[in-house]
């Protein structure tokens, strides 16, 4: 399954109106925003369609699972849907096992879950955790609008970052990039997403810039922005671009029209049953346009090519600018 | 004082807003203290036992409040249980420090919901009692790490 499928979900009261645009999409925040309502709107619906009173217009094939029934399996149950967004109530533990993880990466179904607490077995994107908002009533609408926002996607970028250390999630490729980017800088690599936490906690004087994949950070954003948040004494600067893979497609390095049409609208490219996540879709699209050309790409060692000054800055061009005036000053 | 569970440790109620459906009273919804946790969560007036005026649903019964809402009248009104307090938002901690500043209220909790101000709160996995966000943030890593390392 891939693309993106557009929901309208309707009653005498309340209409909501979303997007979703990759295999996971999580629903959180404040009580009372209307999530269960959403769910018991398309559960009912999906029951006795028009009969429900409600309406839901929907680009896709849909499900709601709202708790377990007797004596079926949940497995059971999921197991029969095929291109489905499947929709799942808050309160079903199994979405935390890595048995549902297996499920989630196996199945190429859209899942939509209800749930404050990380999901540390999925790898989700930190521009798939949503809050439901309501617009204001408008005099000439009966109904109350419903919309989804993004909750981390804005989480600005800290002027004045000396960046006295930098922090990458990964270990060869983005750490031997970045290494070389920001001279002058203490480089440590996390060595995984799940150690960035215990990498910022270790590192206690200087400011700090840590880089991580926004592609699958989503279980690991909440914590890491607690903590970032009662750091009185450092600036700490926590910048997730997709991956690094995607800067490097971004760039520009390796021009092309079918690079251009992907990076314009990846989820109607990235097929949910053969990637998990969009940045491992973006490590393949970029070993694969770079083969048999000098920017021939792995992971595990990062070709000396892009290090050339003139590649470095035209990877570099769309990072953040308290970034790149760092780089600019470790290059004097 | 209130006693949180982070991660683990103790076992808790799986779906409180369907237990909530089955066993509420209609004394509990009547409490004036209850009426100010709806209005002020749920943005809902308590009309009577039986009707909740909300600004969205129009008239709904006690059934159809929020799940964070319930929650917070059983860890209020029913000791039967230990609750998840991640069925509640941020909109709920104020509500939950003030429950707990009547009795010792032990929950369980699986995400950082933020209390503001000052406060006492006792992290049972590491039994350690903090005071403030920055001492909540750090006790809830710290126990998470605990339970990882288990």
């Amino acid at each position: 399954m891939k693309g993106s499928y557009h929901f309208r979900v309707k009653s005498k009261r309340a209409v909501f109106d979303f997007t979703l645009r990759r295999n996971i999409t999580v629903i959180k925040g404040d009580s009372a925003t209307g999530k269960t309502t959403l769910l018991h709107m398309l559960y009912e619906y999906l029951r006795t369609g028009r009969e429900s009173g409600y309406s839901v217009s929907a680009d896709a094939a849909y499900y709601v699972y709202l708790r377990q029934e007797v004596g079926i399996h949940w497995q059971e149950l999921l197991s029969r849907l095929k291109d489905t967004v499947i929709f799942i109530e808050e309160n079903n533990e199994f979405v935390f096992s890595q048995e549902f993880a297996v499920f989630v990466r196996d199945s190429g179904n859209y899942f939509v879950l209800v749930n404050r607490a990380p999901l540390k077995m999925l790898p989700y994107s930190i521009h798939e955790i949503y809050e439901i908002l309501t617009a204001g009533k408008r005099a000439d609408i009966k109904e109350s609008y419903h919309y989804f926002r993004e909750m981390y996607s804005n989480y600005p970028i800290a002027e004045n970052n000396q960046i006295a250390c930098a922090i990458t999630e990964d270990s060869n490729a983005g750490f031997q990039f970045f290494s070389h980017a920001l001279k002058g800088s203490k480089l440590i690599s996390a060595g995984g997403n799940s150690n960035v936490l215990s990498c910022l906690e270790q590192t206690t004087s200087g400011d700090i810039l840590a880089i991580v994949d926004g592609a699958a950070f989503g279980a690991m954003i909440e914590s890491c922005l607690e903590y970032i948040n009662i750091q009185a004494n450092q600036r700490i600067t926590l910048w997730m671009p997709e991956s690094f893979e995607y800067l490097i497609l971004q760039s520009g390095i390796l021009p092309s029209k079918e690079l251009e049409d992907i990076l314009a609208s990846p989820w109607n490219h990235v097929e949910a049953k053969e990637f998990e996540s969009w940045e491992r879709f973006f490590t393949q699209l970029l070993i694969s346009l770079a083969k048999n050309t000098p920017f021939q790409y792995s992971k595990q060692t990062l070709n000396p090519s892009y290090l050339q000054d003139k590649i470095v800055r035209k990877i570099a061009a769309e990072f953040p600018a308290a970034i790149k005036c760092r780089m600019e000053s470790g290059q004097d | 004082m209130l006693k949180i569970w982070y991660y683990g440790g103790v076992s808790y109620m799986k779906d409180a807003p369907s237990y909530f459906d089955n066993v509420y009273e209609d004394e509990w919804i009547e409490d004036p203290f209850v009426r100010e946790m709806i209005q002020d969560v749920d943005s809902s007036a308590v009309l009577n036992a039986h009707i909740i005026e909300s600004p969205v649903l129009g008239p709904i019964t006690p059934k159809e409040l929020s799940g964070g809402v319930k929650v917070l009248i059983l860890m209020l009104k029913d000791d039967s249980f230990v609750y998840n307090l991640s069925n509640c938002g941020n909109n709920c901690a104020k509500w939950v420090l003030k429950i707990a500043e009547h009795k010792d209220l032990t929950v369980y909790l699986q995400h950082m919901i933020r209390f503001e101000g000052e406060f006492d709160i006792q992290i049972m996995n590491t039994g350690k009692i903090v005071h403030n966000r920055k001492e909540y943030v750090l006790g809830l890593i710290e126990a998470e790490r605990l339970m990882d390392e288990r």
